[in-house]
């Protein structure tokens, strides 16, 4: 049997998933565009808004590629290049294939070993999809419903403090039981966008980069730290 | 979100998210045609409930945690290109800051809606990029550079979260304290890990209405 792993076709049969990952962006992106406009909102607005998201993307997703040869190791090019694009984190589509050796016959080729992980992979994130797909129609009827028989301002209070606790959650556990590099590092980060926010909170470019200004300050400061105290 | 727009997403996330579903299975399908490597339908249903049994309660979990922060369209675009928690909603979330609006309002859905997209086309590119070029690019790195992505998730998520305080200082500080405290204690009298992102949701929330009554009442 060939090796399909890195094989050209390979990376034709990937790349269908990515073109349905962009294609939904795309469609989505045409839709809050076509809004915007019904809500006469300025293009320069629509210009900072995409900047500073395009701005937000590039470190973490720099971060998510440093990732990529440990993955591109367990599964080939191809399937890395797809599966970093879609749901499910470096971290979770290893975990993924580490599980379903198990499941491989012993003497498998790589053909075959990359036909069980590909599998796996896709039921797990079928999963992701699908809760997606059942749950998000009713969570934004009950959000309607919510704005329609409580108080608004109460309701966007309520769903901002949803985002809290998840951010919460995230920087908890990014620092709770981790050395001290990852405390400075979340220290660092908050002072550098406080900081950013209090002086420069009127400068519309200093905004869109204030994100990544952040992050790279709290990175700087871990990482020095963790060196000082080699 | 106003009700027309809602339901032309939910008609657009359905047909694009079904539409992925279907993609994401290609290349097995396509081992199996071109190479006829396919695992028996025991294998595949065994696999099956293995990823249940380790993310089944994520999926749920996460989908309804993350939803507050999302949006209906950023839940869409989220779970279909990943990386919700640190690229997508960091996304919208400054989207909304540097342009005034807020979630969950007829502006910020429309700004959400083009602001998530782009942090998918930013990451699809270098993503793509780094997959042809990575093997050579990635080794060359220094590796102070390397050692710094490491702390790239503690700088991110403060980041996100210390630029959420001028909205409500109060609640954000009272979520802070009860979630670390959340997740210090709560594991040691046998509360599920797996519901932790939930019960950290329910604390903001919590402290979102507690925050509201007494602006309220300060105002009356």
């Amino acid at each position: 049997m060939e090796n399909a792993v890195n094989s050209f076709d390979m990376w034709i049969a990937c790349s269908i998933m990515v073109i349905a990952v962009v294609a939904q962006s795309a469609v989505f992106f045409r839709a809050g565009l076509k809004r915007a406009r019904e809500l006469n909102i300025p293009r320069e607005k629509l210009i900072h808004g995409c900047r500073s998201a395009a701005i937000t993307a590039i470190g973490p997703t720099l971060s998510s590629c440093i990732v990529l040869l440990a993955l591109v190791a367990v599964i080939g090019a191809p399937s890395a290049w797809m599966r970093l694009n879609d749901i499910g984190a470096a971290r979770t589509e290893i975990a993924v294939a580490t599980m379903v050796e198990s499941v491989i016959p012993a003497g498998s080729n790589p053909t075959v070993k990359l036909a069980y992980t590909q599998w796996a992979m896709g039921l797990n994130n079928m999963g992701w999809m699908l809760v997606a797909l059942l749950l998000t129609p009713s969570m934004g009827t009950m959000l309607n419903k919510m704005n329609s028989n409580f108080n608004p301002k109460a309701v966007k209070m309520v769903m901002h403090g949803a985002a809290l606790g998840l951010f919460a959650n995230l920087l908890a556990g990014g620092t709770l039981g981790k050395a001290m590099p990852s405390w400075f590092a979340a220290g660092a980060a908050v002072f550098g966008i406080v900081f950013i926010l209090k002086f420069f909170g009127k400068n519309q470019r200093l905004l869109e980069l204030s994100l990544g200004i952040a992050m790279v300050i709290g990175m700087t400061v871990g990482a020095a730290y963790y060196y000082m105290t080699l | 979100m106003n009700s027309d727009f809602n339901s032309k997403i939910i008609r657009l996330g359905t047909i694009t998210v079904s539409a992925a579903i279907a993609a994401n299975f290609v290349p097995a399908l396509w081992l199996w045609v071109r190479y006829g490597a396919i695992p028996t339908l025991g294998e595949i249903m065994t696999m099956w409930g293995m990823v249940t049994a380790a993310f089944g309660m994520s999926w749920l979990v996460q989908n309804l945690s993350y939803y507050g922060g999302l949006g209906s369209v950023g839940t869409y675009v989220s779970w279909v290109a990943g990386t919700a928690a640190d690229i997508r909603m960091p996304g919208i979330t400054m989207a909304h800051k540097v342009t005034g609006t807020e979630a969950n309002t007829p502006e910020g859905d429309a700004i959400g809606a083009m602001a998530v997209s782009t942090t998918v086309f930013v990451s699809v590119t270098l993503i793509s990029i780094f997959s042809i070029i990575g093997g050579t690019i990635l080794p060359l790195l220094p590796e102070t550079v390397k050692t710094a992505f490491k702390y790239i998730q503690p700088a991110l998520f403060a980041s996100v979260y210390a630029s959420m305080f001028p909205k409500d200082l109060f609640a954000a500080v009272l979520t802070l304290a009860g979630s670390y405290a959340a997740l210090v204690y709560l594991p040691t009298i046998g509360f599920p890990k797996a519901f932790l992102m939930l019960a950290t949701v329910a604390l903001g929330m919590a402290a979102g209405y507690i925050s509201f009554r007494l602006q309220n009442r300060t105002a009356a």
